[in-house]
């Protein structure tokens, strides 16, 4: 990796540790509202920069004119020769577009896949560090391959990183001939792999992550280091400690040096409202008994008397009443019962173990354990578990064993993670409406991508159903209908628990189908593979949601393509434009349609009093009229965005707090 | 919501094995019946306060048990009243704050040498933000004070007090027999070119002096000082000390005698010059003690004395009734109490204080607040009236800080801080609809304008007796009081030298028009020239005919006759225009009343009602009408009682021998009463209010802010 590679990123100093990162920027209100500001406009001037990659573009397509003569072995030649140029050159325009050229070249020999312009211009967006907007299903893994292999090829190790395992597991399998035309390695780090797998993942060119485990080892690594702000301190310690001295665990990682985030939005916004949290078991102390009292005495305790819930946040407050109650109860009680605020917050906890966590909604029981399912995604988030005694309560409430308590060791936000990587760059489909936030908190500027070819699905409108079983009722008739006519359906849901009733509605109706959820997800595969063929109906939770692309066969292609059902409103309207990304795409046909009722989570959560009052609403049809429910979708999405916009500040907010007033007790993670 | 008792930030501090640096001395002192350790900082000056039980904490940290162990030893100790892992956190953190922490890490130069960049803007910037104190920091008197603190050692103590006391008491009885000479003419005095020059002079020194005072008793208990400087109060330089040191005193008397030392230095000085300026002659010496006497004795107890301006009064109402920091206390008490009552906020979590400790920051927070907020605009429009460039910077930049920072502070709280999350609709509702109510009634609900003026009972314009020309009352015609009728002659007054100007032109008349008679028919030339002569005599003579005719002064009115002093009358040489009488015609119902002329244009254009209180008569309010607009006499006070000098509103000039000339433009108005007031007094005083269409408040404090602006600024 080259001083001028560097350069082009404009790094001019690391942040004190053993690897390669960025220094934790120092911004302040000022700053981040700037660049809020910065990233609402930029959209504006946008024109102008697609400018410069499309003339990017047109030279790659010059150059790539030539290479279809060349052999093989030419290319090859041509390839080692471009490395060279790279790594003492750097990122210069003129060797990228030439490497550009060739990764095209190599694709459609290798993998029968030539890439379009809009993909280069895409590519050479995420080479400049900015975050590339893509229609869906437009190709965006080939995309990230470009510059994967042009950076990679300059030197610096480069992490592609997804949402799922799924997804990486089905973009470095395909794409590694490629990179092994050019020399490169391919990595990919996915859950349940070893130490010794990751580090020779992390050891390859190129890895392919999923964004959690990526953040998870770099806190490993983190723990093993010294806890010590300072870099020179630790060489020197290192040094004086003399050559014979067993250097505690080598590090997993390289550094973070160039990073592309597919689904950017997801993993950078969405996921970002909770901090990444490693801990360790510790045997608790307190047991069993102490759960088990607990629970009883919240068991007991009345709603709106003693406690006062608040669902859509998430959280229960005692009532002074509910504070006497368990004073009462905790008289004469030794240890933590005697302490006011320990046994509020333990009887806390019991409460919203009870009324909070919902089994086959927040968790799924399996092997006699409780698994946390993870709400965006749905899937089951291996290894987690809940802070403070809340795990151990949940497990209580359903009679399972006991596991360990845990105490943290270490904990990072995404948006401190994200913003070390020497060069960021993200893609997605759906990136404006939070451009502002990347600009601010992630400096990723959004450059929208024109789409390749026009998108031809249809969308068949929104239908708000003022009770949900009128609205199983019409998804399993406009299935039904759309199975008849030799189509695909996918029926979209939001949590494990709804998917399954969708399944039972579709079973009663005698309809086959497919289901696709965090307790079935190692057919994940196989039911995607499937879900492109003629008559298939798919139920999927959220987890089917992006980067899944469903291949049509072509007799479904002649029918009017893929059909999505969305089932229930998220709390983003760019995450149902996901959802409905999957039909369409790379120019197929298909159409989509909204089905929804007025009980949906996002409603009642979102909407305050107004699902009440539109529910005395009487139709024939049972269905709220076309203007009302879009209000209503507009009102409660921009209310729940508002919220999660509210909570991933507050979480940098709180971060940087603890990180100002602890700053004696070293680096946070 | 309590916070919680385990923190999620435990893990990084827990391995910790922190121990107090070297240098940080701990007193033990007891405010309001509790126990305290104060920690004082003397690198860096500053105090921290700790309950006992964080003192516990302090206690542990050795630098061999980690923190985890010691909250476990300090939760086992206390028992229920075990801190929470937060509490323990905060509390490191305040230690790293304040540079008083020492881990077994090695120190994060990064992150120090940031914090001190922090600290040292913030500190400049809390010099700057206020533009009515900016301080300088210029010397450390340390050394000065250790050498020569033993010359004052003797004064620190009984001794001194029995000098002071000496000094002091009699002064003050002599300041009482001698009230009336020194107030007199005060402003006059004060203002004085020569004395604002010795003022200039001899006010930084005395504050000096005041400043050593502070200094000298810090050192007495021990402590010291190490910055000292001019403070630029209301662009007045002024010097002043970090007497902070104090705050490490065990005894709360030592503390508060640090905060009066000041002011008994300058107390001290003033009962000194009080002995001198009794016993020295006028002169240069008499001007200096006078000076010193306003600056040492007045000044000081006006400004350094009251607790609710930061300055001594209040750092010596906080030590004696033990609640230190109490200004700031009583402010986020009160934003306590808004968001728990206003907002309904119930995971704030109440500022510790005992309920005495509650009762004073209420009432401190509320009355210095008001005071403060009072003492500014007084003090900006003061500046920008001198001063206009600078003042009208000043008192934007002021505004800025007072008024635009708190308030767009609490909205931006209100809009988005994480606290409000539950009930940020209450907050903004009240909030937003409190303003929108506020705006409402200011800009639109029309409020009851009034203009109120003074005046006096007057008489009717006809009523006058004068005399038209100069001359010697001749006769008096009618006897003092009795009734005249209108044209009826009142007396007669002579002027010799008007008689003898008649005759002459008279004779003159006859010889012209002889002269003609003769000449008509012999030389008609000289006639027609004649004749010229001859007219002109005449008119001369109609003249004189005429002054003769005003030497009677007949009755305009039928009424009563009153003489001014009617005995001395004939005889007497008096002046054209002299006021010789009046005649009454029934009971005076008509008022002169005065109006300035920033209310002029209310009250000639939106006059609905007048109401009229009679001085003599104060239970009663009277409807009166407005008769007419007096023209002229825009500088003339119809009446002394009207003059500042007389009790009434307006100031006269001082040089006018009268004392009815005005210093402002002024427009009178007749009013006349109903007839049921009854008799009445002429000369009365009157209170006029003016009643105009209602306006809203905005309209209404507009016009008088443009004429402000107008007055002040000429803009």
């Amino acid at each position: 990796m080259s001083r001028v590679l560097l350069d082009g990123w404009q790094v001019h100093e690391f942040a004190p540790g053993l690897y390669p990162e960025r220094l934790d920027l120092k911004d302040g209100h000022v700053d981040r509202l700037i660049g809020g500001l910065l990233g609402r406009w930029a959209q504006r001037g946008s024109g102008l920069r697609l400018l410069r990659l499309r003339q990017f573009a047109e030279r790659v397509e010059a150059l790539a004119g030539e290479l279809p003569a060349l052999a093989t072995p030419a290319l090859k030649a041509r390839a080692r020769s471009l490395r060279g140029v790279l790594v003492a050159g750097g990122l210069a325009d003129a060797p990228a577009a030439e490497c550009f050229a060739l990764v095209s070249e190599v694709c459609s020999r290798l993998l029968g896949l030539r890439h379009y312009p809009v993909q280069m211009m895409g590519g050479y967006a995420l080479l400049r560090g900015a975050l590339a907007e893509m229609q869906t299903g437009e190709g965006k893994t080939l995309t990230a391959m470009l510059p994967a292999v042009t950076v990679a090829l300059a030197g610096a190790p480069v992490h592609v990183i997804t949402v799922n395992a799924y997804l990486a597991r089905r973009d470095a399998e395909a794409l590694a001939p490629v990179y092994e035309f050019f020399g490169l390695h391919v990595g990919l780090i996915v859950p349940d792999q070893d130490r010794v797998q990751r580090a020779a993942a992390y050891a390859c060119d190129v890895t392919y992550c999923v964004n959690k485990d990526l953040v998870f080892d770099y806190l490993r690594d983190r723990i093993g280091q010294q806890r010590s702000r300072s870099g020179n301190r630790a060489l020197l310690d290192e040094w004086l400690a003399g050559p014979y001295h067993v250097s505690t665990r080598p590090p997993l990682l390289r550094g973070l040096f160039y990073a592309i985030v597919d689904e950017a939005d997801s993993v950078l916004i969405d996921e970002a409202r909770t901090p990444l949290i490693i801990s360790s078991d510790v045997d608790d102390a307190h047991g069993r008994d102490l759960y088990e009292q607990a629970l009883v005495l919240a068991a007991a305790l009345e709603r709106r008397a003693h406690y006062r819930l608040r669902p859509q946040e998430r959280s229960i407050e005692l009532t002074d009443a509910g504070r006497a109650a368990v004073a009462e109860f905790a008289r004469g009680q030794p240890g933590l019962w005697a302490i006011a605020r320990a046994r509020e917050e333990l009887v806390e906890q019991g409460l919203s173990a009870l009324h909070l966590f919902q089994l086959d909604r927040h968790y799924l029981i399996a092997d006699g354990k409780v698994r946390i399912v993870d709400e965006c995604t749905g899937r089951v988030m291996a290894d987690r578990s809940w802070e403070r005694g809340l795990h151990q309560m949940i497990e209580v409430k359903e009679g399972l064993d006991l596991s360990k308590r845990r105490d943290t060791i270490s904990r990072i936000t995404y948006q401190r993670f994200f913003r070390r990587y020497l060069c960021l760059a993200g893609m997605t489909g759906t990136a404006t409406e939070v451009a502002p936030e990347m600009r601010s908190v992630y400096a990723l500027d959004v450059l929208r991508i024109p789409p390749n070819r026009p998108l031809i699905r249809r969308h068949l409108g929104q239908r708000v159903f003022l009770d949900g079983e009128r609205r199983w009722a019409a998804v399993v008739e406009r299935a039904a209908a759309l199975r008849a006519a030799g189509r695909a359906v996918l029926i979209g849901t939001r949590s494990v628990a709804a998917s399954e009733l969708a399944s039972q509605r579709l079973s009663a109706a005698g309809l086959e189908h497919a289901v696709l959820n965090a307790r079935q997800d190692g057919d994940e595969a196989r039911i995607i593979a499937q879900a492109g063929q003629p008559g298939r109906i798919t139920v999927a939770t959220d987890m089917a949601g992006r980067g899944t692309d469903i291949l049509l066969s072509p007799v479904v292609r002649d029918a009017g393509g893929l059909h999505v059902i969305l089932s229930e409103f998220h709390d983003a309207a760019r995450i149902d434009r996901q959802l409905f990304g999957r039909a369409g795409r790379q120019g197929d046909p298909g159409s989509c349609e909204a089905i929804v009722a007025l009980d949906d989570e996002l409603f009642v959560a979102h909407a305050g009093h107004l699902p009440g009052w539109l529910r005395a609403w009487r139709a024939a049809d049972g269905l709220l009229p076309d203007r009302l429910a879009r209000l209503l979708r507009l009102f409660a999405q921009t209310a729940a965005e508002r919220q999660n916009s509210r909570i991933r500040r507050q979480t940098v907010e709180f971060d940087k707090r603890v990180e100002r007033s602890l700053a004696f007790a070293g680096r946070g993670e | 919501m309590a916070a919680p008792f385990l923190s999620a930030s435990w893990y990084r501090i827990a391995e910790l094995r922190p121990v107090l640096r070297a240098h940080a001395r701990i007193q033990r002192q007891r405010f309001r019946g509790q126990a305290w350790y104060v920690l004082h900082d003397p690198a860096s000056g500053k105090l921290h306060r700790f309950s006992p039980s964080a003192y516990r904490v302090i206690q542990l940290m050795d630098g061999r048990r980690t923190i985890n162990q010691i909250w476990g030893e300090v939760a086992a100790q206390a028992g229920s009243a075990a801190p929470s892992q937060d509490d323990v956190l905060r509390l490191l953190a305040q230690l790293h704050a304040g540079d008083l922490l020492q881990a077994d890490l090695p120190p994060d130069v990064d992150e120090l040498a940031e914090r001190g960049g922090k600290q040292k803007r913030h500190k400049l910037l809390q010099r700057l933000i206020n533009p009515m104190s900016i301080r300088v920091p210029l010397w450390d008197p340390d050394v000065f004070l250790k050498r020569s603190f033993p010359l004052v050692r003797p004064l620190c103590g009984p001794l001194g007090l029995c000098l002071w006391l000496l000094v002091v008491g009699p002064a003050i009885v002599l300041a009482g027999v001698h009230w009336q000479e020194l107030t007199v003419n005060l402003s006059d005095q004060v203002l004085a070119t020569r004395n604002l020059l010795l003022l200039w002079l001899i006010y930084p020194l005395i504050k000096a002096l005041h400043e050593l005072g502070h200094g000298y008793a810090v050192r007495s208990g021990d402590g010291e000082v190490h910055e000292m400087g001019i403070m630029l109060l209301v662009l007045a330089p002024i010097p002043y000390v970090d007497a902070s040191a104090a705050g490490a005193f065990r005894s709360k008397w030592r503390r508060a005698a640090v905060g009066a030392a000041g002011m008994l230095v300058e107390l001290f000085l003033a009962g000194l010059a009080m002995l001198f300026w009794v016993s020295v002659e006028p002169g240069l010496l008499r001007s200096i003690t006078f000076n010193v006497l306003l600056v040492a004795g007045a000044s000081t107890l006006l400004f350094n004395g009251n607790p609710l301006l930061r300055y001594d009064g209040y750092y010596i109402l906080s030590d004696l009734i033990e609640i230190p920091n109490l200004g700031n206390r009583s402010n986020q008490y009160w934003q306590w109490l808004a968001k728990r009552h206003l907002f309904g906020v119930t995971t704030v979590e109440r500022p510790p204080a005992s309920p005495g400790e509650r009762r004073w920051f209420v009432f401190y927070g509320a009355a210095s607040f008001l005071y403060r907020t009072w003492v500014m605009i007084a003090i900006t429009l003061f500046i920008a009236g001198e001063f206009f460039v600078i003042g009208v910077v000043l008192a934007i930049w002021a505004a800025i800080t007072l008024f635009v920072l708190p308030v767009g502070k609490g909205l931006s709280y209100v809009l988005s801080s994480p606290e409000l999350q539950r009930t940020r609709t209450r907050a903004r509702l009240l909030t937003f609809g409190g303003l929108a109510l506020l705006l409402l009634g200011v800009f639109c609900v029309p409020l009851p304008l009034r203009t109120h003026a003074e005046g006096v009972v007057w008489v009717p314009e006809n009523a006058e007796v004068r005399a038209a020309a100069d001359g010697f009352v001749e006769h008096l015609f009618v006897r003092p009081d009795a009734p005249v009728g209108a044209g009826e002659l009142l007396l007669t007054t002579e002027e010799p030298g008007l008689i003898a100007e008649l005759e002459q032109s008279q004779a003159r008349v006859r010889q012209f028009a002889v002269q003609y008679a003769s000449l008509m028919f012999d030389d008609r030339t000289q006639a027609v020239a004649i004749r010229q002569d001859l007219e002109r005599e005449q008119v001369v003579l109609t003249r004189a005919e005429e002054k003769l005719d005003s030497l009677l002064v007949l009755a305009a009115l039928p009424g009563q006759i009153k003489l001014v002093r009617a005995e001395d009358l004939p005889g007497r040489y008096v002046h054209k225009g002299e006021l010789l009488g009046h005649i009454v015609a029934g009971p005076p119902r008509l008022l002169r009343v005065v109006v300035g002329q920033d209310d002029i244009a209310l009250v000639r254009e939106q006059r609905t009602v007048v109401e009229v209180k009679i001085a003599d008569r104060l239970e009663h309010t009277y409807r009166a009408q407005v008769l007419r607009e007096v023209p002229g006499g825009y500088d003339q006070l119809p009446s002394k009682a009207l003059s500042l000098d007389g009790g009434g509103p307006h100031g006269t000039d001082p040089r006018d021998p009268n004392g009815l000339k005005s210093l402002q433009r002024l427009f009178q108005f007749d009013l006349e009463l109903p007839p049921e007031v009854g008799a009445l007094q002429i000369g009365t005083r009157v209170y006029v209010r003016f009643h105009h269409q209602a306006e809203p408040l905005a309209e209404q404090w507009g016009r008088r802010l443009r004429q402000l602006f107008l007055s002040r600024f000429n803009v």
